[in-house]
Protein backbone atom coordinates (compact mmCIF):
# COMPACT_ATOMS: atom_id res chain seq x y z
CA UNK A 1 0.00 0.00 0.00
CA UNK A 2 2.85 2.36 0.76
CA UNK A 3 3.63 4.96 -2.25
CA UNK A 4 0.34 4.00 -3.64
CA UNK A 5 -1.74 6.88 -2.12
CA UNK A 6 0.01 9.41 -4.92
CA UNK A 7 -1.16 7.52 -7.33
CA UNK A 8 -4.52 7.28 -6.80
CA UNK A 9 -4.79 11.16 -5.99
CA UNK A 10 -3.43 11.93 -9.52
CA UNK A 11 -6.17 9.47 -11.27
CA UNK A 12 -8.90 11.09 -8.87
CA UNK A 13 -7.65 14.12 -9.69
CA UNK A 14 -7.82 13.86 -13.57
CA UNK A 15 -11.29 12.19 -13.26
CA UNK A 16 -12.66 15.20 -11.72
CA UNK A 17 -10.39 17.42 -14.21
CA UNK A 18 -12.40 15.39 -16.99
CA UNK A 19 -15.60 15.31 -15.41
CA UNK A 20 -16.07 18.83 -13.98
CA UNK A 21 -13.99 20.56 -16.74
CA UNK A 22 -16.34 19.37 -19.36
CA UNK A 23 -19.66 18.94 -17.56
CA UNK A 24 -19.31 22.98 -16.20
CA UNK A 25 -21.42 25.04 -18.52
CA UNK A 26 -20.43 27.99 -20.46
CA UNK A 27 -22.05 31.32 -19.04
CA UNK A 28 -24.25 32.70 -21.22
CA UNK A 29 -23.16 35.21 -23.60
CA UNK A 30 -23.74 36.86 -27.03
CA UNK A 31 -22.47 35.43 -30.28
CA UNK A 32 -23.38 37.85 -33.03
CA UNK A 33 -25.70 40.79 -33.42
CA UNK A 34 -27.13 41.62 -37.16
CA UNK A 35 -27.55 44.37 -38.85
CA UNK A 36 -23.95 45.19 -37.67
CA UNK A 37 -24.45 48.37 -39.31
CA UNK A 38 -27.61 50.84 -38.72
CA UNK A 39 -28.09 54.91 -39.03
CA UNK A 40 -28.63 57.69 -36.76
CA UNK A 41 -32.33 58.81 -36.55
CA UNK A 42 -33.82 55.81 -37.47
CA UNK A 43 -35.33 53.12 -35.36
CA UNK A 44 -33.23 50.10 -36.02
CA UNK A 45 -33.97 46.17 -35.12
CA UNK A 46 -31.28 44.06 -34.04
CA UNK A 47 -31.28 40.49 -33.98
CA UNK A 48 -28.83 39.09 -31.39
CA UNK A 49 -28.17 35.42 -31.09
CA UNK A 50 -27.58 33.90 -27.62
CA UNK A 51 -25.46 30.76 -26.20
CA UNK A 52 -26.57 29.14 -23.18
CA UNK A 53 -28.93 31.97 -22.43
CA UNK A 54 -31.83 29.70 -21.33
CA UNK A 55 -33.99 32.32 -22.82
CA UNK A 56 -37.33 30.08 -22.33
CA UNK A 57 -36.93 30.54 -18.68
CA UNK A 58 -37.22 34.39 -19.34
CA UNK A 59 -39.97 36.87 -19.55
CA UNK A 60 -39.65 39.69 -21.98
CA UNK A 61 -40.51 42.17 -19.27
CA UNK A 62 -37.15 40.61 -17.57
CA UNK A 63 -34.81 41.33 -20.06
CA UNK A 64 -33.24 44.65 -20.70
CA UNK A 65 -30.49 46.13 -23.41
CA UNK A 66 -28.24 48.84 -24.22
CA UNK A 67 -25.65 49.74 -26.30
CA UNK A 68 -22.85 51.29 -24.49
CA UNK A 69 -19.51 52.98 -25.37
CA UNK A 70 -16.97 53.58 -22.73
CA UNK A 71 -19.65 53.01 -20.35
CA UNK A 72 -20.20 56.69 -20.54
CA UNK A 73 -22.23 57.11 -23.58
CA UNK A 74 -25.81 54.64 -23.01
CA UNK A 75 -28.74 54.22 -25.26
CA UNK A 76 -31.24 51.84 -23.47
CA UNK A 77 -33.27 49.76 -25.82
CA UNK A 78 -36.79 50.68 -26.82
CA UNK A 79 -38.17 46.85 -26.32
CA UNK A 80 -37.21 43.70 -26.09
CA UNK A 81 -38.59 40.52 -27.99
CA UNK A 82 -37.98 36.65 -27.73
CA UNK A 83 -37.56 35.59 -31.39
CA UNK A 84 -36.56 32.14 -30.78
CA UNK A 85 -34.89 29.73 -28.14
CA UNK A 86 -30.95 31.93 -28.53
CA UNK A 87 -32.25 34.92 -30.37
CA UNK A 88 -33.59 37.92 -28.93
CA UNK A 89 -34.87 41.00 -30.96
CA UNK A 90 -34.07 44.46 -29.42
CA UNK A 91 -35.16 47.96 -31.17
CA UNK A 92 -33.39 51.06 -30.43
CA UNK A 93 -34.33 54.45 -30.93
CA UNK A 94 -31.34 55.55 -32.44
CA UNK A 95 -30.74 59.87 -31.62
CA UNK A 96 -30.15 62.05 -34.65
CA UNK A 97 -26.68 62.82 -33.14
CA UNK A 98 -23.45 60.89 -32.48
CA UNK A 99 -21.91 62.35 -28.78
CA UNK A 100 -18.56 62.09 -30.81
CA UNK A 101 -17.39 63.50 -33.85
CA UNK A 102 -16.42 60.70 -35.85
CA UNK A 103 -18.05 59.16 -39.24
CA UNK A 104 -18.96 56.35 -37.34
CA UNK A 105 -19.04 54.72 -34.23
CA UNK A 106 -18.77 51.37 -32.38
CA UNK A 107 -21.05 50.45 -29.72
CA UNK A 108 -21.23 47.03 -27.50
CA UNK A 109 -24.12 45.30 -27.06
CA UNK A 110 -25.10 44.82 -23.55
CA UNK A 111 -28.18 41.95 -22.60
CA UNK A 112 -29.49 41.86 -18.92
CA UNK A 113 -31.80 39.49 -17.44
CA UNK A 114 -32.02 38.35 -13.89
CA UNK A 115 -30.41 34.51 -13.13
CA UNK A 116 -28.54 35.14 -16.54
CA UNK A 117 -27.01 37.77 -15.54
CA UNK A 118 -25.32 40.44 -17.68
CA UNK A 119 -24.21 39.88 -20.88
CA UNK A 120 -22.01 41.98 -23.54
CA UNK A 121 -21.17 41.44 -26.89
CA UNK A 122 -17.94 44.16 -27.21
CA UNK A 123 -17.54 46.15 -30.01
CA UNK A 124 -20.90 44.95 -32.65
CA UNK A 125 -22.46 47.38 -33.63
CA UNK A 126 -21.41 50.49 -36.11
CA UNK A 127 -23.35 53.93 -35.76
CA UNK A 128 -23.37 56.07 -38.95
CA UNK A 129 -23.50 59.38 -38.35
CA UNK A 130 -26.36 62.01 -39.37
CA UNK A 131 -26.51 65.05 -37.74
CA UNK A 132 -23.54 67.26 -36.60
CA UNK A 133 -24.76 68.50 -33.27
CA UNK A 134 -22.45 67.49 -30.46
CA UNK A 135 -23.98 68.99 -27.42
CA UNK A 136 -27.20 67.68 -28.40
CA UNK A 137 -25.40 64.47 -29.18
CA UNK A 138 -24.25 64.65 -25.80
CA UNK A 139 -27.51 64.83 -23.89
CA UNK A 140 -28.76 62.42 -25.59
CA UNK A 141 -26.97 59.43 -25.24
CA UNK A 142 -26.46 59.94 -21.52
CA UNK A 143 -29.49 60.56 -20.21
CA UNK A 144 -29.73 56.79 -20.02
CA UNK A 145 -28.23 54.51 -17.24
CA UNK A 146 -27.38 50.94 -16.95
CA UNK A 147 -29.12 50.69 -13.60
CA UNK A 148 -28.63 47.62 -11.30
CA UNK A 149 -26.92 45.02 -13.46
CA UNK A 150 -27.72 41.28 -12.44
CA UNK A 151 -24.73 38.49 -12.27
CA UNK A 152 -25.08 35.04 -13.51
CA UNK A 153 -26.30 32.36 -11.03
CA UNK A 154 -24.45 29.26 -11.06
CA UNK A 155 -21.42 27.66 -11.59
CA UNK A 156 -20.15 28.48 -14.90
CA UNK A 157 -16.73 29.45 -16.27
CA UNK A 158 -16.40 32.70 -18.49
CA UNK A 159 -18.14 33.52 -22.06
CA UNK A 160 -14.95 35.15 -24.65
CA UNK A 161 -15.86 35.43 -28.10
CA UNK A 162 -13.82 33.25 -30.22
CA UNK A 163 -12.78 30.60 -27.61
CA UNK A 164 -16.07 29.80 -26.61
CA UNK A 165 -16.12 26.36 -25.84
CA UNK A 166 -12.40 25.95 -26.53
CA UNK A 167 -11.68 27.76 -23.31
CA UNK A 168 -12.31 24.37 -21.89
CA UNK A 169 -8.63 23.56 -23.48
CA UNK A 170 -6.91 25.78 -20.90
CA UNK A 171 -7.65 22.50 -18.18
CA UNK A 172 -5.52 20.71 -20.69
CA UNK A 173 -2.93 22.56 -22.88
CA UNK A 174 -1.86 24.74 -20.28
CA UNK A 175 -1.39 22.08 -17.80
CA UNK A 176 0.01 19.49 -19.89
CA UNK A 177 3.04 22.47 -20.26
CA UNK A 178 3.15 23.24 -16.80
CA UNK A 179 3.94 19.71 -15.56
CA UNK A 180 6.27 19.01 -18.46
CA UNK A 181 8.27 22.02 -17.11
CA UNK A 182 8.03 20.39 -13.50
CA UNK A 183 9.02 16.87 -14.67
CA UNK A 184 12.17 18.78 -16.55
CA UNK A 185 12.93 20.73 -13.75
CA UNK A 186 13.27 17.25 -11.29
CA UNK A 187 14.78 15.34 -14.29
CA UNK A 188 17.70 18.44 -13.98
CA UNK A 189 17.91 17.64 -10.24
CA UNK A 190 18.63 14.22 -10.51
CA UNK A 191 20.89 14.55 -13.50
CA UNK A 192 22.77 16.99 -10.86
CA UNK A 193 22.47 14.32 -8.23
CA UNK A 194 23.71 11.91 -10.56
CA UNK A 195 26.67 13.65 -11.51
CA UNK A 196 27.97 14.48 -7.90
CA UNK A 197 27.54 10.66 -6.40
CA UNK A 198 27.91 8.45 -9.63
CA UNK A 199 24.94 6.50 -8.71
CA UNK A 200 23.23 5.22 -12.26
CA UNK A 201 19.98 5.29 -10.39
CA UNK A 202 19.93 8.51 -10.48
CA UNK A 203 20.78 8.89 -14.20
CA UNK A 204 17.78 6.08 -14.58
CA UNK A 205 15.55 8.14 -13.00
CA UNK A 206 16.59 11.66 -14.79
CA UNK A 207 15.93 9.87 -18.34
CA UNK A 208 12.86 8.48 -17.24
CA UNK A 209 11.60 12.01 -16.04
CA UNK A 210 12.78 13.22 -19.68
CA UNK A 211 11.11 10.77 -21.68
CA UNK A 212 7.66 11.50 -20.01
CA UNK A 213 8.33 14.93 -20.15
CA UNK A 214 8.95 14.86 -23.89
CA UNK A 215 5.70 13.27 -24.21
CA UNK A 216 3.65 16.30 -22.54
CA UNK A 217 5.40 18.45 -24.42
CA UNK A 218 4.31 16.83 -27.57
CA UNK A 219 0.72 16.59 -26.15
CA UNK A 220 1.19 19.98 -25.14
CA UNK A 221 1.85 21.19 -28.67
CA UNK A 222 -1.28 18.88 -30.06
CA UNK A 223 -3.81 20.03 -27.90
CA UNK A 224 -1.88 23.48 -28.92
CA UNK A 225 -2.61 22.99 -32.46
CA UNK A 226 -6.22 22.01 -32.32
CA UNK A 227 -7.14 24.80 -30.41
CA UNK A 228 -5.17 27.02 -33.03
CA UNK A 229 -7.60 25.26 -35.59
CA UNK A 230 -10.34 26.37 -33.93
CA UNK A 231 -9.28 30.07 -32.84
CA UNK A 232 -6.93 31.07 -35.24
CA UNK A 233 -8.32 28.67 -38.37
CA UNK A 234 -5.08 27.07 -38.63
CA UNK A 235 -2.97 24.02 -36.96
CA UNK A 236 0.32 25.85 -37.29
CA UNK A 237 1.52 29.33 -38.11
CA UNK A 238 5.04 30.87 -37.82
CA UNK A 239 4.33 32.40 -34.42
CA UNK A 240 7.52 32.77 -31.95
CA UNK A 241 6.19 31.14 -29.06
CA UNK A 242 4.73 27.98 -31.19
CA UNK A 243 8.61 27.91 -32.91
CA UNK A 244 10.32 28.24 -29.77
CA UNK A 245 8.29 25.43 -28.08
CA UNK A 246 8.99 23.33 -31.43
CA UNK A 247 12.27 23.90 -31.22
CA UNK A 248 12.33 23.26 -27.28
CA UNK A 249 11.08 19.75 -28.30
CA UNK A 250 13.72 19.22 -30.76
CA UNK A 251 16.55 19.49 -28.25
CA UNK A 252 14.70 17.08 -25.97
CA UNK A 253 14.39 14.62 -28.85
CA UNK A 254 18.47 15.44 -29.44
CA UNK A 255 18.61 14.32 -25.99
CA UNK A 256 16.87 10.90 -26.89
CA UNK A 257 19.48 10.54 -29.69
CA UNK A 258 22.69 11.30 -28.11
CA UNK A 259 21.26 8.19 -25.41
CA UNK A 260 21.15 6.29 -27.99
CA UNK A 261 24.39 6.70 -29.78
CA UNK A 262 26.50 5.86 -26.95
CA UNK A 263 26.51 2.23 -26.44
CA UNK A 264 29.03 2.25 -22.96
CA UNK A 265 26.45 2.45 -20.07
CA UNK A 266 28.00 4.82 -17.38
CA UNK A 267 30.10 7.28 -20.40
CA UNK A 268 25.99 7.64 -21.55
CA UNK A 269 25.13 8.36 -18.04
CA UNK A 270 27.38 11.22 -17.75
CA UNK A 271 27.64 12.63 -21.33
CA UNK A 272 23.56 12.55 -21.27
CA UNK A 273 23.00 14.09 -17.90
CA UNK A 274 25.54 16.72 -18.82
CA UNK A 275 23.52 17.58 -22.27
CA UNK A 276 20.00 17.71 -19.67
CA UNK A 277 21.35 20.08 -17.99
CA UNK A 278 23.06 22.39 -20.50
CA UNK A 279 19.73 22.28 -22.68
CA UNK A 280 17.57 23.20 -19.52
CA UNK A 281 19.30 25.81 -19.20
CA UNK A 282 18.40 26.69 -23.14
CA UNK A 283 15.33 26.05 -22.81
CA UNK A 284 14.58 28.79 -19.98
CA UNK A 285 15.23 31.61 -22.46
CA UNK A 286 13.76 30.27 -25.41
CA UNK A 287 10.39 29.41 -24.15
CA UNK A 288 10.14 32.12 -21.69
CA UNK A 289 12.11 35.21 -22.33
CA UNK A 290 12.15 35.37 -26.23
CA UNK A 291 8.50 34.86 -26.88
CA UNK A 292 8.11 38.01 -24.46
CA UNK A 293 10.12 40.53 -26.48
CA UNK A 294 8.65 39.76 -29.85
CA UNK A 295 4.71 39.87 -31.80
CA UNK A 296 3.07 37.18 -31.27
CA UNK A 297 -0.11 35.62 -31.21
CA UNK A 298 0.07 33.32 -28.07
CA UNK A 299 -1.49 34.34 -24.76
CA UNK A 300 0.75 35.84 -22.22
CA UNK A 301 3.90 37.37 -24.77
CA UNK A 302 4.34 39.81 -26.84
CA UNK A 303 1.90 42.30 -25.40
CA UNK A 304 -1.03 40.16 -25.25
CA UNK A 305 -2.30 39.40 -21.78
CA UNK A 306 -1.98 35.69 -20.06
CA UNK A 307 -5.16 34.36 -19.41
CA UNK A 308 -6.07 36.29 -15.96
CA UNK A 309 -8.83 38.38 -15.24
CA UNK A 310 -12.20 37.75 -16.72
CA UNK A 311 -10.81 34.95 -18.43
CA UNK A 312 -9.29 33.13 -15.96
CA UNK A 313 -11.87 33.25 -12.88
CA UNK A 314 -11.86 31.05 -9.67
CA UNK A 315 -14.63 28.67 -11.19
CA UNK A 316 -11.84 28.13 -13.68
CA UNK A 317 -9.06 27.81 -10.79
CA UNK A 318 -11.05 25.23 -9.80
CA UNK A 319 -10.23 22.58 -12.02
CA UNK A 320 -7.07 24.49 -13.94
CA UNK A 321 -4.84 23.98 -10.91
CA UNK A 322 -5.83 20.33 -9.78
CA UNK A 323 -5.48 19.48 -13.56
CA UNK A 324 -2.09 20.77 -12.99
CA UNK A 325 -1.58 18.01 -9.80
CA UNK A 326 -3.07 15.84 -11.85
CA UNK A 327 -0.87 15.57 -14.79
CA UNK A 328 1.84 15.84 -12.59
CA UNK A 329 1.30 12.99 -11.06
CA UNK A 330 0.35 11.17 -13.32
CA UNK A 331 3.35 11.68 -15.44
CA UNK A 332 5.75 10.94 -12.00
CA UNK A 333 3.75 7.71 -11.98
CA UNK A 334 4.38 6.80 -15.58
CA UNK A 335 7.84 7.86 -15.44
CA UNK A 336 8.05 5.71 -12.32
CA UNK A 337 6.98 2.94 -14.48
CA UNK A 338 9.59 3.97 -17.05
CA UNK A 339 12.39 3.41 -14.33
CA UNK A 340 11.02 -0.04 -13.47
CA UNK A 341 11.13 -0.88 -16.52
CA UNK A 342 15.07 0.01 -17.37
CA UNK A 343 15.67 -1.56 -13.98
CA UNK A 344 14.38 -4.86 -14.86
CA UNK A 345 15.88 -4.19 -18.79
CA UNK A 346 18.84 -4.05 -16.91
CA UNK A 347 19.28 -6.74 -15.33
CA UNK A 348 18.06 -8.96 -18.01
CA UNK A 349 20.85 -7.69 -19.96
CA UNK A 350 23.06 -8.81 -16.70
CA UNK A 351 22.18 -12.15 -16.83
CA UNK B 1 49.41 32.34 -13.20
CA UNK B 2 50.64 28.93 -14.08
CA UNK B 3 46.85 28.65 -15.31
CA UNK B 4 46.91 31.57 -17.11
CA UNK B 5 50.18 30.35 -19.36
CA UNK B 6 48.77 26.97 -19.54
CA UNK B 7 45.91 28.71 -21.25
CA UNK B 8 48.09 30.56 -23.68
CA UNK B 9 49.58 27.21 -24.56
CA UNK B 10 46.62 25.39 -25.15
CA UNK B 11 45.71 28.14 -27.33
CA UNK B 12 49.24 28.27 -29.26
CA UNK B 13 49.11 24.44 -28.73
CA UNK B 14 45.68 24.23 -31.08
CA UNK B 15 46.70 27.21 -33.52
CA UNK B 16 49.94 25.08 -34.53
CA UNK B 17 47.74 22.16 -35.19
CA UNK B 18 45.49 24.85 -37.22
CA UNK B 19 48.51 26.10 -39.24
CA UNK B 20 49.95 22.82 -39.97
CA UNK B 21 46.35 21.17 -41.24
CA UNK B 22 46.27 24.41 -43.69
CA UNK B 23 43.91 22.13 -46.09
CA UNK B 24 40.98 23.15 -43.15
CA UNK B 25 41.53 26.72 -43.03
CA UNK B 26 41.38 26.83 -46.99
CA UNK B 27 38.75 24.60 -46.81
CA UNK B 28 36.04 26.45 -44.94
CA UNK B 29 37.51 29.26 -46.46
CA UNK B 30 36.55 27.75 -49.83
CA UNK B 31 33.30 26.83 -48.50
CA UNK B 32 32.26 30.19 -47.68
CA UNK B 33 33.53 31.93 -50.81
CA UNK B 34 31.50 29.20 -52.68
CA UNK B 35 28.29 29.26 -50.58
CA UNK B 36 28.37 33.48 -50.83
CA UNK B 37 28.84 33.12 -54.51
CA UNK B 38 25.82 30.38 -54.92
CA UNK B 39 23.51 32.19 -52.95
CA UNK B 40 23.93 35.89 -54.80
CA UNK B 41 23.85 33.94 -58.04
CA UNK B 42 20.28 32.15 -57.45
CA UNK B 43 18.51 35.48 -55.36
CA UNK B 44 19.98 38.14 -57.99
CA UNK B 45 18.44 40.94 -55.48
CA UNK B 46 18.71 40.21 -51.32
CA UNK B 47 16.09 42.40 -49.10
CA UNK B 48 18.38 43.60 -46.34
CA UNK B 49 15.70 41.41 -44.11
CA UNK B 50 16.56 38.58 -46.16
CA UNK B 51 20.63 39.55 -46.07
CA UNK B 52 20.49 39.43 -42.33
CA UNK B 53 18.58 35.77 -42.30
CA UNK B 54 21.33 34.32 -44.72
CA UNK B 55 23.93 35.80 -43.18
CA UNK B 56 23.41 34.00 -39.85
CA UNK B 57 22.18 30.50 -41.64
CA UNK B 58 25.75 30.57 -42.86
CA UNK B 59 27.10 31.35 -40.10
CA UNK B 60 25.84 28.54 -38.31
CA UNK B 61 26.40 26.34 -40.81
CA UNK B 62 30.29 27.04 -41.50
CA UNK B 63 30.43 27.33 -37.33
CA UNK B 64 28.99 23.41 -37.40
CA UNK B 65 31.32 22.38 -39.66
CA UNK B 66 34.63 24.29 -38.22
CA UNK B 67 33.67 23.47 -34.62
CA UNK B 68 33.00 19.63 -35.31
CA UNK B 69 37.20 19.16 -35.56
CA UNK B 70 37.21 20.72 -31.98
CA UNK B 71 37.37 18.03 -29.68
CA UNK B 72 37.18 15.25 -31.97
CA UNK B 73 40.65 15.52 -33.60
CA UNK B 74 42.22 15.41 -30.36
CA UNK B 75 43.90 11.54 -29.97
CA UNK B 76 42.29 9.84 -26.89
CA UNK B 77 46.15 9.21 -26.11
CA UNK B 78 46.81 12.97 -26.28
CA UNK B 79 44.20 14.09 -24.00
CA UNK B 80 45.03 11.66 -21.66
CA UNK B 81 48.55 13.47 -21.59
CA UNK B 82 46.93 17.12 -21.55
CA UNK B 83 45.07 15.55 -18.34
CA UNK B 84 48.38 14.85 -16.50
CA UNK B 85 49.93 18.27 -17.43
CA UNK B 86 46.84 20.79 -16.93
CA UNK B 87 43.16 20.77 -15.97
CA UNK B 88 39.78 20.50 -17.67
CA UNK B 89 39.10 23.77 -16.59
CA UNK B 90 41.91 25.11 -18.66
CA UNK B 91 41.34 23.07 -21.56
CA UNK B 92 37.83 24.17 -21.95
CA UNK B 93 39.02 27.95 -21.29
CA UNK B 94 41.26 27.59 -23.84
CA UNK B 95 39.09 26.04 -26.47
CA UNK B 96 36.59 29.05 -25.62
CA UNK B 97 38.93 31.37 -26.82
CA UNK B 98 40.38 29.76 -29.31
CA UNK B 99 36.97 29.33 -30.99
CA UNK B 100 35.68 32.62 -30.11
CA UNK B 101 38.39 33.91 -32.04
CA UNK B 102 38.49 31.54 -35.30
CA UNK B 103 34.68 31.95 -35.62
CA UNK B 104 34.86 35.95 -35.23
CA UNK B 105 37.43 35.65 -38.21
CA UNK B 106 35.05 33.60 -39.49
CA UNK B 107 31.95 35.88 -39.08
CA UNK B 108 34.01 38.86 -40.36
CA UNK B 109 35.37 36.61 -43.35
CA UNK B 110 31.16 36.27 -44.19
CA UNK B 111 30.61 39.61 -43.70
CA UNK B 112 33.40 40.78 -45.89
CA UNK B 113 31.67 38.11 -48.75
CA UNK B 114 28.35 39.14 -48.40
CA UNK B 115 29.27 42.83 -49.39
CA UNK B 116 31.41 41.70 -51.86
CA UNK B 117 29.55 39.66 -53.45
CA UNK B 118 25.84 40.23 -52.97
CA UNK B 119 25.50 43.83 -51.39
CA UNK B 120 26.06 46.40 -48.99
CA UNK B 121 23.20 47.44 -46.63
CA UNK B 122 24.82 48.13 -44.03
CA UNK B 123 24.37 51.52 -41.93
CA UNK B 124 25.92 51.27 -38.63
CA UNK B 125 29.35 49.01 -38.54
CA UNK B 126 29.23 49.68 -35.09
CA UNK B 127 26.39 47.62 -34.10
CA UNK B 128 27.14 45.49 -36.98
CA UNK B 129 30.59 43.80 -35.71
CA UNK B 130 29.06 44.06 -32.12
CA UNK B 131 26.15 41.55 -33.59
CA UNK B 132 28.66 39.40 -35.08
CA UNK B 133 31.47 39.32 -31.97
CA UNK B 134 28.43 38.46 -29.92
CA UNK B 135 27.30 35.88 -31.83
CA UNK B 136 30.69 34.39 -31.96
CA UNK B 137 30.99 34.54 -28.13
CA UNK B 138 27.16 32.86 -27.98
CA UNK B 139 27.95 30.48 -30.49
CA UNK B 140 31.64 29.45 -29.42
CA UNK B 141 29.78 28.61 -26.18
CA UNK B 142 27.58 26.21 -26.94
CA UNK B 143 29.14 24.70 -29.87
CA UNK B 144 32.61 24.27 -28.05
CA UNK B 145 30.53 22.05 -25.03
CA UNK B 146 28.18 20.48 -27.54
CA UNK B 147 31.31 19.12 -29.88
CA UNK B 148 32.94 17.90 -26.52
CA UNK B 149 29.93 15.81 -26.02
CA UNK B 150 29.10 15.03 -29.61
CA UNK B 151 33.20 13.43 -29.61
CA UNK B 152 32.01 10.74 -27.05
CA UNK B 153 28.72 9.85 -29.26
CA UNK B 154 29.10 7.36 -32.19
CA UNK B 155 28.97 8.81 -35.01
CA UNK B 156 30.05 12.55 -34.27
CA UNK B 157 29.16 14.48 -37.29
CA UNK B 158 25.40 13.95 -37.35
CA UNK B 159 25.23 14.03 -33.57
CA UNK B 160 27.11 17.37 -33.67
CA UNK B 161 24.68 18.90 -35.83
CA UNK B 162 21.69 17.37 -34.24
CA UNK B 163 22.67 18.43 -30.97
CA UNK B 164 23.98 22.20 -32.03
CA UNK B 165 21.30 23.49 -33.94
CA UNK B 166 18.61 23.82 -31.97
CA UNK B 167 20.85 24.70 -29.14
CA UNK B 168 22.05 27.64 -30.61
CA UNK B 169 18.80 29.18 -31.72
CA UNK B 170 18.22 31.22 -28.68
CA UNK B 171 21.50 33.21 -29.05
CA UNK B 172 21.30 33.48 -32.68
CA UNK B 173 17.86 35.12 -32.55
CA UNK B 174 19.50 37.81 -30.27
CA UNK B 175 21.92 38.44 -32.78
CA UNK B 176 19.69 38.75 -35.54
CA UNK B 177 18.03 41.45 -33.64
CA UNK B 178 21.15 43.00 -33.00
CA UNK B 179 22.46 43.13 -36.63
CA UNK B 180 18.91 43.64 -37.70
CA UNK B 181 19.28 47.02 -35.98
CA UNK B 182 23.12 47.35 -37.43
CA UNK B 183 20.93 47.41 -41.21
CA UNK B 184 18.55 49.64 -40.08
CA UNK B 185 15.10 47.19 -40.58
CA UNK B 186 14.89 47.10 -36.93
CA UNK B 187 14.86 50.04 -34.41
CA UNK B 188 17.46 50.83 -31.83
CA UNK B 189 15.49 50.96 -28.90
CA UNK B 190 15.28 47.48 -27.37
CA UNK B 191 18.50 46.92 -28.73
CA UNK B 192 20.56 47.34 -25.32
CA UNK B 193 17.76 45.23 -23.51
CA UNK B 194 18.74 42.52 -26.15
CA UNK B 195 22.34 42.71 -25.60
CA UNK B 196 22.59 42.72 -21.70
CA UNK B 197 20.13 39.82 -21.86
CA UNK B 198 22.36 37.82 -24.28
CA UNK B 199 25.43 38.59 -22.14
CA UNK B 200 23.01 37.15 -19.22
CA UNK B 201 22.49 34.47 -21.17
CA UNK B 202 25.99 33.49 -22.44
CA UNK B 203 27.53 34.34 -19.09
CA UNK B 204 24.80 31.16 -17.57
CA UNK B 205 26.45 29.26 -20.38
CA UNK B 206 29.66 29.90 -19.11
CA UNK B 207 29.21 28.99 -15.70
CA UNK B 208 27.34 25.41 -16.17
CA UNK B 209 30.28 24.48 -19.11
CA UNK B 210 32.50 25.48 -16.59
CA UNK B 211 30.93 22.93 -14.26
CA UNK B 212 29.91 20.42 -16.88
CA UNK B 213 33.24 20.05 -18.59
CA UNK B 214 35.64 18.44 -15.82
CA UNK B 215 32.88 15.41 -15.74
CA UNK B 216 32.42 14.56 -19.33
CA UNK B 217 36.40 14.98 -19.55
CA UNK B 218 37.01 12.75 -17.07
CA UNK B 219 34.80 9.72 -19.26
Amino acid sequence: MKGIWWKGLGVLLMLYVIIVGFLMPLRPGITTAFPQNIKSGETSVITASTYNARLETLSASDLRAWLVRDTTYILQAQSVKISGDQSVDVTFDVPENLPVDEEVLDFSLVLDAPEMGSIVLPYSIFIAKKGSDLSSGMTAWTSDSLGKLNKHKGLAIPFRNLLFETLRNTYFHVSLWFSMFILFLISVIYSIKFLRKREPYFDNVASSLVEVGTLFGILGLATGALWAKNTWGTYWTTDVKLNMAAVSMMIYAAYLVLRSSIKDGDKKAIISSSYNIFAFFIIVPLIFVIPRLTDSLHPGNGGNPGFGGEDMDNTMRMVFYPAIIAFTLIGLWMSNLMIRYKKLRNRIDEI
Amino acid sequence: MKVLSNIWYLILKDFNIELRQRYILASIFLYVISTVFIISKILQTVSPMLWNAIFWILFIFTAVSAMMKSFSQEISQRSLYYYYLTGPIEIIIAKFIYNFFSLLLMGLLIMAAFIVFINNPIENYGIFVLGVILGALGVSVIFTLVSSIASKGGNSATLMSVLSIPLVLPVVLFNLRITGAGIGILGMTTIANDILLLLSIITILVGVSLILFPQIWRT
